[in-house]
């Protein structure tokens, strides 16, 4: 799929992705462009020229400000929206359930919180029945489980085939758990673009993001019981788990991961079906005592997994202070930050990678050094 | 009970005021709704020329307006020449006449409530209307005119009262014709003159009272929706 969009002196960029991808995420700083690109792509930038493969297809965009027409009630909303639906645009009740926002449908517009408005807005540009949704930054005031779940909800309409979706978000999160390939602009250009994980690395090393996520890929096992011999730390299989708590297999161990921060790659409905999640680098621990691997009963920590230690990296930002204030204030935050660094691990028996954030003095007290083989434990995503 | 108040002429007088003033105001709206939306979405450098001749009506002495009227609707002005061979019958001094310098004068009163709104319409509704499919037309019916209702009561308001208290110009082009031109502010200058002062008390005051509730009207409807619009 070959999308290229110029607007004199805003943007020129050219994205190449794979015909299969649906659920495209744009990440970039702000004022990069990201916005007029997508006004660009929707045909609501005069004087872009746009090329895509979409052509004949229906566009919808929904900006971050929702721009719900605030002469008519979320009904009438709906109601526009649906003047010029396509054949096989959903209803509005799945839209609304999708979007968890069925309570709403009879409220007026000036009566709904911003994150509300946001979620109405959504609705509408799906009951209008686009081939491809451009999303600006469009759940930005959404609470994060609801936003997980219209993510889930939009994603599970991609992998169907129904939707393409592209995503412009600050939140890397969301991006990496949902996105089929990322495409990062700066300057109006796009820097990177491609899969997902590929691109989310090189975006962590430009950013100098200092609690990057990492995305780990497993297969959820519908039934209980199935296949938990193959599982070091079975064991925890015997405890109740609450409904919203998902169990995956990744590498060959049992993780347990929250419902709504699960994003499925496939339409797989069987007893192992493809899953994704992200753990965020300050939330992952290492232990150095491999051979108590399945039995660290006495951590409320639940997950585990055995990596290598491939990199560590002292955590720091950069600034782009000019003043004496500020620069004093950059110094004071290198100080703090470099307190942390970041380790890069490999999971034995993936290819996958976990980042880990931890104190200088732990790194110390804990001789870690590359090459050393640890265990990763980290709490429930 | 109101012809006993200003007596039957005046009350005439009243009648085709209000007549005029409805008319106009009507035919303004009618005018002034596509101009100002093109206006506001027209970028060029005459743009600034536009407008001044548009707006000139509210600076200009109202009879030099009236005279370049009369001398326009005059059987020796095109204007007029052009009417009296469409329609038999003179353009100065008629109802029509007076019709169509009313509309002149109070343009930019319908024109400048109209054209602000939509220049602060945020455009990012009608891009929304775009991608639901709406064409410009629908997108400008179904959106962009109840999203400027304020704009379009306070230019219907004040084109309305500009018309009904007009005098400069009505006096040069429509004259002084009971039942034909006259109207209230004619009507009212005449019983001054022949010094009828209870007469014209009565008819001042309730030019002063129709005016009041009319601005009062105007300013609480366009407070009450920007209230609404900015919560």
């Amino acid at each position: 799929m070959q999308i290229s969009a110029q607007l004199q002196n805003r943007i020129h960029a050219h994205i190449s992705l794979k015909p299969q991808s649906r659920f495209i995420g744009v990440a970039g700083p702000s004022g990069a462009g990201k916005s007029t690109l997508f006004r660009a792509l929707a045909g609501v930038e005069k004087n872009a020229k746009v090329v895509t493969p979409w052509a004949a297809q229906k566009i919808g965009i929904v900006f971050q400000q929702p721009m719900l027409f605030p002469h008519t009630d979320v009904r009438g909303n709906l109601a526009l929206a649906q003047r010029h639906a396509s054949a096989n645009a959903m209803s509005i009740e799945a839209c609304l359930r999708g979007c968890c926002c069925e309570h709403l449908i009879d409220k007026s517009i000036h009566s709904l919180s911003g994150g509300e408005a946001q979620r109405i807005a959504i609705v509408r540009a799906l009951v209008n029945g686009p081939d491809v949704l451009l999303l600006d930054e469009s759940l930005s005031a959404i609470d994060t489980f609801t936003r997980r779940k219209i993510y889930q909800f939009l994603n599970n309409l991609c992998v169907s085939g129904q939707l393409t979706c592209f995503v412009v978000s600050h939140d890397l999160d969301d991006l990496a758990l949902f996105s089929d390939e990322l495409v990062y602009i700066d300057q109006g250009r796009v820097e990177l673009c491609g899969p997902t994980r590929d691109v989310l690395a090189q975006v962590f090393d430009k950013e100098a993001v200092m609690t990057p996520s990492s995305v780990l890929e497993g297969v959820k096992f519908a039934s209980r019981g199935n296949a938990s011999e193959q599982l070091t730390n079975a064991s925890l299989s015997e405890y109740p788990m609450g409904s919203s708590i998902e169990r995956v297999r990744v590498a060959g161990y049992e993780i347990f991961v929250s419902e709504e921060s699960l994003s499925y790659s496939s339409q797989n409905d069987g007893d192992e079906v493809p899953v994704r999640f992200a753990v965020k680098a300050c939330d992952v621990s290492i232990d150095t005592n491999i051979a108590d691997f399945g039995s660290a009963s006495t951590i409320s920590i639940l997950n585990a997994l055995p990596c290598t230690i491939s990199s560590i990296e002292p955590v720091m930002r950069s600034t782009n202070a000019s003043d004496g204030a500020a620069n004093q204030a950059h110094n004071n935050l290198r100080t703090a930050y470099s307190a942390k660094v970041l380790l890069k691990l490999n999971v034995i028996g993936s290819r996958q990678t976990l980042y880990a954030r931890i104190s200088c003095i732990s790194l110390t007290r804990l001789n870690l050094d590359v090459g050393m083989q640890v265990i990763a434990r980290f709490k429930l995503p | 009970m109101l012809a006993e108040f200003f007596g039957a002429s005046t009350l005439e007088a009243i009648l085709l005021t209000l007549k005029l003033a409805f008319i106009t105001s009507t035919l303004l709206l009618l005018i002034a709704l596509p101009l100002a939306w093109f206006l506001a979405n027209w970028q060029s450098n005459a743009k600034p020329l536009v407008m001044s001749v548009l707006a000139l009506p509210l600076v200009l002495p109202p009879t030099v307006l009236g005279f370049y009227l009369l001398v326009a609707f005059s059987p020796q002005g095109a204007l007029g020449q052009g009417w009296q061979s469409l329609t038999g019958s003179s353009l100065a001094f008629s109802f029509e006449g007076l019709v169509l310098g009313s509309v002149i004068y109070s343009l930019p009163f319908a024109l400048q409530p109209l054209y602000s709104g939509f220049s602060q319409l945020d455009g990012r509704y009608l891009d929304v209307a775009k991608t639901l499919g709406f064409s410009a037309t629908e997108a400008f019916m179904k959106i962009v005119l109840p999203l400027s209702k304020a704009p379009i009561v306070v230019a219907l308001g004040l084109s309305f009262a500009h018309t009904i208290g007009e005098f400069g110009v009505v006096l040069m082009i429509g004259g002084n014709i009971p039942g034909e031109t006259q109207v209230l502010s004619i009507a009212l200058y005449e019983q001054v003159e022949a010094l009828e002062y209870d007469s014209a008390h009565n008819l001042a005051l309730a030019l002063l009272i129709f005016s009041f509730v009319m601005l009062a009207a105007l300013y609480r409807f366009n407070g009450i929706s920007r209230s609404v619009q900015g919560r």
